[in-house]
């Protein structure tokens, strides 16, 4: 039946990691989309500014970075990755989308917020390029919480006990 | 479907560079005070003015690059609608005054509005308005039947002010943009101050005001027409109260109050340069090189009139910030 597929411990597990790596990868794709808007801006009137420009571009990338590692420590965990799944019960299966959670829900959110305030910093940028290391620190303390989630998605999956 | 301020991130960015190239007040006096007006077309020049024989064809080429440019960055190019719908009433005020007076209006019809100024010219001269929208279609045959009438151009403008105000006010509450709203009704209450101080100094009737004010503004038009019939010091102490306090400090000074009005506004609209993510900072960057060109226009003529260095920084040091 269709909903013993649903609650099998494995497609539930790999249904996690794919929430970590699409989630993030989403709000990374839109973050650094954001950005890149801004910095075409800033390019199509200064050319000069292309590499301080690429710099705050690149931000919002990294929740994408962590969601993909939640989800390839996930998969190697299980077992997907060597090509032997571990016979995982449902309640395993639930606990591995849990620890996904943090990374997919926090990385997707806080990739979107960095991008508007990267956005913000080729601004800043285009009136002072010399302010460009304010405009990278206001952008990284929106990286903290994607840190934070990663961190909390790991910690969980750590505690995970696979047979 | 409704534009999300993020859409904005491009033009944004694009105008906070063109921004460095606007011209502050010390660059403006710097101007007013170079030797030789050739000197002043070689530094506008190299801040991106075109290039013209003419400083008014010049400078409103500029404005014009202007217009076209915030339109075509913009993700909702509609929205600069609500600013540039004035310069249709002034071609209209121009055509009406030109025909009464017999005279040629085409070096003082500006481009920029909302209808080309051929095709404006062309439906007013044949009195085929169809094609303007209804308020301005009523209000320029007002304005003709009571120029013909009273022969008074003073009577035509206010209808027309009237009801580029009503347009002004339907298209910014479209917007449903605050800054928008804020500056339309900013508009309307620095005119209806500089009327009333006006009227109190040229003793019109409490019944001609009523009429001349304009509504929509955050003072009502009553008030407005309740003040006509207090002394100088009560209606000062009533505007204190409104929050422009300020422009009025000065009595009824006009030449001050005019200053005051173009600070006061010239100050909204550098607030609009601040934010982020929306249309506020292409607006304010239309109407501040709005505001710059018009200091340029007091500037060249002043200079090319020979009027003092002196006199002109004055002007610009009272009216820009």
């Amino acid at each position: 039946m269709w909903y013993e597929a649903i609650f099998n411990g494995a497609f539930l597990a790999i249904l996690g990691a794919g929430l970590a790596v699409g989630m993030s990868g989403i709000g990374s794709a839109k973050g650094v989309g954001i950005v890149g808007q801004a910095a075409a801006g800033l390019i199509s009137e200064e050319p000069e500014r292309f590499g301080q420009a690429l710099i705050l571009q690149l931000l919002p990338g990294t929740q994408g970075l962590y969601g993909l590692l939640v989800g390839f420590l996930m998969l190697n965990k299980i077992g997907v990755l060597s090509g032997h799944i571990a016979h995982l019960t449902t309640m395993q299966g639930f606990m591995f989308l849990a620890c996904a959670l943090p990374i997919a829900i926090v990385g997707y959110a806080s990739a979107i917020a960095q991008g508007k305030v990267a956005a913000n910093g080729i601004g800043i940028i285009a009136k002072k390029p010399a302010e460009l290391t304010k405009g990278i620190l206001f952008s990284a303390m929106v990286e903290t919480y994607a840190v934070l989630a990663l961190l909390a998605s790991i910690l969980i999956m750590n505690g995970i006990a696979v047979a | 479907m409704k534009v999300a301020d993020t859409d904005y991130a491009y033009s944004q960015s694009k105008i906070k560079a063109l921004e460095k190239k606007l011209f502050d007040l010390q660059r403006l006096v710097l101007l007013a005070e170079t030797k030789h007006i050739d000197d002043v077309y070689k530094t506008l020049a190299d801040a991106g003015y075109p290039q013209h024989n003419d400083y008014t064809r010049m400078l409103n080429m500029s404005l014009d690059e202007t217009y076209k440019l915030v339109k075509d960055i913009s993700p909702d190019p509609e929205i600069f609608n609500v600013f540039l719908v004035k310069n249709d009433y002034h071609n209209l005020k121009v055509l009406i005054k030109a025909e009464f007076l017999g005279i040629n209006p085409d070096s003082l019809l500006v481009s920029g509005g909302l209808i080309r100024v051929d095709e404006l010219k062309s439906s007013f001269t044949n009195r085929k308005l169809g094609s303007m929208p209804q308020t301005m279609q009523r209000a320029v045959k007002k304005a003709l039947e009571t120029f013909s009438v009273s022969n008074n151009p003073q009577a035509a403008e206010i209808i027309l002010d009237l009801a580029m105000y009503e347009q002004m006010v339907k298209m910014a509450n479209e917007t449903e943009n605050s800054y928008i709203i804020g500056y339309v009704k900013k508009q309307i209450d620095l005119t209806n101050i500089k009327t009333l101080f006006r009227m109190k100094l040229q003793n019109k009737t409490e019944a001609f005001a009523k009429d001349t004010f304009i509504p929509n503004g955050s003072i009502s038009v009553d008030a407005f027409v309740r003040l006509m019939k207090t002394s100088p010091e009560e209606t000062m102490a009533a505007i204190g109260k409104t929050g422009y306090g300020y422009i009025v400090e000065d009595g009824f000074d006009m030449i001050k109050l005019e200053q005051k009005c173009n600070l006061d506004n010239f100050a909204y609209i550098k607030k609009g340069r601040g934010m982020y993510f929306g249309p506020e900072p292409l607006i304010a960057y239309m109407l501040s090189k709005e505001e710059e060109i018009k200091q340029l226009r007091i500037i060249i003529s002043g200079k090319l009139g020979g009027v003092s260095e002196k006199i002109i920084t004055e002007r610009l040091n009272a009216s820009y910030v």
